[in-house]
């Protein structure tokens, strides 16, 4: 009887532990990044064929947190990026340099601050010939448990003929 | 019993919140403070943060330049036999991508099925096969031979699909090897063009490239294939290729974001170096 005890107790441990690992899996993959990215096209349409895309993962900490993405354009070509905040449970803010994080006179493009999303969904095109530009999420602190989510940033070049 | 089921359910715990934590990489903990001033931040950029340009766009912005169609520019299709490493594979999986490209922009329907058969030969190879949904894609391929604006949007499609692949699973570092390999080949192709002609729009076009070099450079550095001895000796190509295209003189002391094309200027002497060094560069790759 003792020994069918211990079981019970062991096995409802090892439940504890693998619902706690679980339910950290689900929160991280409840980022459907090919819907989002496919939302995030919508966009696109019908000026600008798809370039390339990235879906940066950010887990919500009890902290300020920052992440920067580097993408290269080519001067003559006309951009639209367009930023997908529906995978985030909490507010990114998005902003958008000339210059990586630690330059001198880094020139700021786009913030989300002044800018209203459509469907969650920030859009911006560069009027400025560029060689690159700088992408910074700034991740406020976990407004309640820690919690995790994506923003896909999708990048489009103008067609032309 | 008891201690042993402990011992594994903290083991299947750890297990799972380490797969968990690689799979969906977490957010580095550069924090900022109360204020909007960053105060804490990375030491240096990683190379897995750089979104590079689509093999698509590179081709199209090379036609748009002056690259013409050349009969046998394009890399031997029957190579892809003598391919062996994942390393060669990765890299020709680029080269047959940008090859693909500029065949389905100069309207060669014919070799563009024979580039895309390679392309999914090395993807089965890599691992990444489920990107080309093989059979739908070849029947579309064909259905819509001649039809350049809808092959266009096929290669697009596979482009998208490849980006979701390597980012749901964690291979960033190869899309700079895939990218590399297509970066290479299409100066490989705008050389073999002002081979044989003088074009100004080109040699901006390839020169505007050429600074891409240093992004390409700090990828490989950050690369944990860069003991490969194929990735060591492209690495060392293409830091000697950024070294060379910073000596000319046009672009010498300037910062890259103050280089107008629109004024180039480029010796012969250069012109024929910078063709020289592409040649070496995909030779390196290509060349078993």
């Amino acid at each position: 009887m003792k020994t069918l005890k211990t079981k019970i107790t062991s096995i409802s441990i090892l439940l504890f532990f693998l619902s706690v690992s679980f339910t950290g899996v689900s929160q991280s993959s409840s980022c459907n990044t090919v819907e989002l990215k496919t939302q995030s096209k919508e966009f696109l349409k019908p000026d600008f064929r798809y370039d390339a895309s990235k879906t940066t993962y950010l887990t919500f900490l009890n902290k300020k947190q920052f992440k920067e993405l580097e993408v290269p354009l080519y001067i003559g070509e006309k951009y639209k990026l367009v930023f997908n905040t529906a995978g985030v449970p909490e507010n990114v803010d998005i902003e958008v340099y000339t210059k990586k994080y630690e330059a001198n006179g880094r020139e700021l493009l786009f913030s989300s601050r002044d800018s209203e999303p459509t469907d969650n969904c920030y859009t911006f095109e560069p009027t400025k010939a560029l060689r690159r530009v700088y992408i910074d999420y700034l991740i406020p602190p976990a407004s309640g448990e820690k919690s995790s989510g994506c923003v896909v940033m999708t990048l489009g070049y103008k067609i032309k003929k | 019993m008891n201690k042993g089921l402990l011992l594994l359910g903290l083991g299947i715990t750890l297990l799972v919140q380490s797969c968990s934590s690689g799979d969906k990489k977490e957010t580095k903990s550069e924090e900022l403070t109360d204020n909007t001033e960053i105060t804490e931040m990375q030491e240096e950029p990683e190379p897995l943060d750089i979104v590079f340009p689509s093999p698509l766009q590179v081709a199209s912005i090379f036609k748009r330049s002056g690259l013409t169609y050349i009969e046998n520019v394009t890399n031997d299709p029957n190579k892809v036999e003598t391919y062996d490493s994942q390393m060669r594979k990765s890299l020709n999986f680029g080269v047959y991508g940008a090859d693909l490209a500029y065949c389905v922009l100069n309207n060669q329907t014919q070799k563009s099925l024979e580039y895309l058969a390679n392309v999914k030969d090395l993807s089965n190879d890599l691992g990444i096969s489920t990107v080309f949904q093989a059979d739908e894609l070849f029947a579309t391929f064909e259905n819509n031979m001649g039809n350049e604006d809808s092959l266009i949007y096929v290669i697009a499609g596979i482009q998208e699909r490849l980006d979701d692949y390597i980012q749901m699973n964690e291979m960033n570092h190869l899309s700079t090897i895939y990218f590399a390999g297509g970066w290479v080949e299409a100066m490989h192709m705008g050389s073999r063009v002002l081979e044989a002609s003088d074009d100004k729009k080109l040699t901006q076009h390839m020169l505007e490239q050429t600074l891409l070099l240093e992004t390409i450079v700090r990828a490989f550095d950050k690369s944990p294939y860069k003991e490969d001895p194929l990735i060591s000796e492209l690495h060392k190509q293409l830091k000697e290729f950024d070294t060379l295209v910073n000596s000319f003189e046009y672009i010498k002391d300037r910062p890259i974001e103050e280089i107008p094309l629109d004024e180039i200027i480029l010796t012969n002497e250069e012109v024929k170096s910078l063709i020289e060094m592409a040649s070496k560069l995909r030779s390196t790759i290509v060349n078993v």
